[in-house]
């Protein structure tokens, strides 16, 4: 998994993959088997962020892997917990401000955005956006030209 | 098949700087500095009067054929920092932006009034500058309004989410105020933020881009603007750096021209002053941000509100008090992040999307930020909200639940993380007592606004009355960043209305 022409590493990967399983959607008809797409997805983003916030991001992820022994009074890394308690952990990280609440703020939005704008959940959610873009467009055209009522 | 006219536009005269390395050194009378509302119109305007015309857009040319539905590829392609922006204070401001030829006018939501009387009389009576007042600046404003082909929507795209949005205001008995917006013959796909697929949205991509162009005015993409070029105290140009889609430095540009007119919008035009070495205490002071607080109602009937238009209507019932109401469809990616919980508890809460209605409240804000220059020296904006503006919001979070439970929701969604949830029109009273506290509020804005504003004098603003910038000459602005004052509603049409009027100024003083 690269961003940006370089390879990210096996420990950001993994870090990342356990942030997709804490944070992704569950249940209510949202358990489509898509972790790795959104995880490709949330990659995809990497170079288009600020650069502050590009190279703050490598050092924020390894700061939340090691952040359950402190927070949790747990010694366990982050990518180690079950979803269920990394889930705890983040929201933790989120109700305590500062700069970690950014973070979890900003993987959340990742997550999430990518996660339900993925093909099979708006499937789901019986959401044909595209669709409907498409047959709209032909219909403006149709209006323009005096063909359509 | 028929496709729309917008399809066939054709853009002669650009140069792709993402394909340039080295460095390039380019001559015009005029450099323009972003082509945004009020880049582009100042562009078109000046090549019509005979100046040869270079445009400089930091992000890329992207044609209508190419805009898709998906907000994660479309986020990417037109937003700066891929809409990751933030306005530093209490609350922080989720703050987007265009980065694409066509800036901003690309990706807002269409609306296109004028900024009220009021306001126009406080710029003209209160702070001196002339021929600013309603009277004055109608002819700026029918002008703008014909280049945005500016209309109400058409009775075909209103979706159910437009009647319950009626239906919400009838029942509490607020008269809603049509909103006019530059389209042509829109219909109704809602897809106004991620670039309008359907060309109906007449954003300066489809309009005085294409007409500085075909004028004879040159574009010249992805080049990043670093600084004003000076000889002495007379800017003699501008340069920069080519770069790709990502912002990956490609080569090194500078610009010769006469007259230099930033208009990269209230964040980087300053940005570009203090780079630029331009002192003047008001550069970047003056913040405006226009906040939003989105309210979501949730109604037991599914609905669909992705399909039809959305802010067909607004209600300006408040608009004395500062608060403009409107509703909005939000495609699930976004909205999602906007709602609260990770896992179950996010899923429990989206699984009911297509019965939920977003609605917002605009806040004129009185408080004024600044942009601060950060250590990579690049602009960063910081406001905290004053206690009249919370109030402010508060009246306007309550007043926009109130109106969603009218129309029939049976809980609403709320931006305050500490009172996530209202179960009926009761609980709306929980709002006005809610603890002031600032950072559990969520906003977001797309309207910053006189970070270079317009004054008599340079110890009140940072540009005359014509836009120019004090203490330098051939430096003008021509974006958000001159406007006086909030002005309480969507800024489009008032920044190409004060752009037609500060170039005949500047055609004036050079003619």
């Amino acid at each position: 998994m690269a961003t940006d022409g370089r390879p990210l590493s096996a420990t950001t990967v993994r870090i990342l993959r356990a942030a997709v399983a804490a944070i992704r959607p569950r249940g209510h008809g949202f358990d489509q088997a898509i972790d790795d797409d959104v995880l490709a997805a949330v990659v995809e983003f990497f170079p288009y962020l600020p650069t502050p916030m590009r190279l703050a991001f490598p050092v924020g992820l390894r700061l939340l892997e090691l952040g359950p022994a402190a927070v949790l009074r747990r010694p366990a890394r982050f990518s180690g917990l079950p979803p269920d308690v990394a889930r705890a952990y983040l929201e933790r990280l989120h109700a305590m401000g500062g700069p970690f609440a950014a973070l979890v703020l900003g993987l959340r939005t990742l997550v999430l955005m990518n996660f339900y704008q993925h093909p099979q959940v708006l499937a789901a959610l019986e959401i044909d956006w595209a669709g409907r873009a498409a047959a709209l467009t032909r219909r403006r055209a149709a209006l323009l030209e005096g063909s359509a009522s | 098949m028929s496709l729309p006219p917008e399809y066939a536009i054709d853009y002669p005269n650009v140069t792709d700087g993402s394909a340039l390395e080295g460095r390039h050194t380019f001559d015009a009378d005029v450099v323009v500095v972003g082509t945004g509302a009020g880049g582009a119109t100042a562009a078109a305007r000046l090549r019509a009067a005979g100046r040869d015309v270079l445009m400089l857009e930091e992000g890329g040319l992207h044609r209508v054929d190419s805009y898709t539905t998906d907000p994660t590829t479309m986020i990417r392609r037109l937003y700066r920092d891929a809409g990751t922006a933030m306005i530093l204070g209490h609350p922080p401001i989720i703050f987007a932006e265009g980065r694409c030829v066509g800036g901003s006018t690309v990706i807002n939501g269409g609306m296109s009034w004028r900024a009220p009387a009021r306001v126009l009389e406080h710029w003209q009576r209160d702070l001196g500058l002339d021929a600013t007042g309603p009277r004055e600046m109608a002819r700026h404003f029918d002008e703008a309004e014909r280049i945005l082909h500016v209309e109400p929507n058409h009775e075909d795209t209103f979706g159910k989410n437009t009647h319950l949005f009626l239906k919400g205001a009838a029942a509490l008995g607020w008269p809603v105020a049509r909103a006019p917006r530059n389209m042509n013959r829109c219909v109704g796909l809602n897809n106004c933020a991620l670039g309008c697929p359907t060309g109906a949205k007449q954003g300066m991509h489809v309009t005085q881009v294409p007409a500085a162009l075909h004028g004879g005015a040159a574009l010249l993409t992805h080049a990043r603007v670093s600084k004003v070029v000076w000889r002495g105290s007379r800017a003699v140009g501008v340069s920069g750096r080519l770069i790709d889609d990502r912002g990956r430095s490609r080569g090194r540009f500078t610009v010769r021209a006469k007259l230099v007119v930033l208009a990269a919008g209230a964040r980087h035009t300053p940005g570009i002053l203090r780079r630029s070495r331009v002192r003047a205490r008001p550069i970047g002071q003056g913040l405006h941000t226009h906040p939003n607080a989105k309210c979501v109602g949730v109604f037991d009937e599914r609905f669909d509100p992705w399909i039809g238009t959305h802010q067909a209507f607004h209600i300006h019932h408040f608009l004395e008090e500062g608060i403009l109401i409107g509703y909005a469809a939000i495609p699930p990616g976004l909205l999602a992040a906007a709602m609260p919980g990770l896992g179950p508890e996010n899923a429990e809460k989206m699984a009911l999307y297509n019965h939920m209605l977003t609605a917002a409240t605009l806040v004129e804000d009185d408080t004024e930020g600044r942009i601060v220059m950060g250590p990579d020296r690049e602009p960063y904006m910081v406001q905290t909200l004053g206690d009249a503006d919370l109030e402010r919001l508060h009246r306007g979070v309550a007043l926009t639940a109130e109106l969603l439970f009218a129309a029939g929701a049976r809980k609403v969604f709320t931006p305050f993380a500490d009172l996530p949830t209202l179960d009926g029109p009761g609980d709306v009273a929980r709002i006005a007592t809610r603890p002031r506290v600032r950072d559990t509020i969520e906003l977001m804005t797309v309207h910053i606004m006189g970070t270079a504003r317009m004054a008599r004098d340079a110890a009140a603003g940072a540009t005359d009355a014509s836009g120019a910038v004090f203490g330098v000459e051939g430096l003008v602005v021509a974006d958000a960043s001159v406007l006086p004052s909030s002005i309480g509603v969507n800024p489009q049409e008032t920044i190409i209305a004060m752009t037609l009027r500060n170039c005949e100024r500047w055609l004036e003083a050079r003619s």
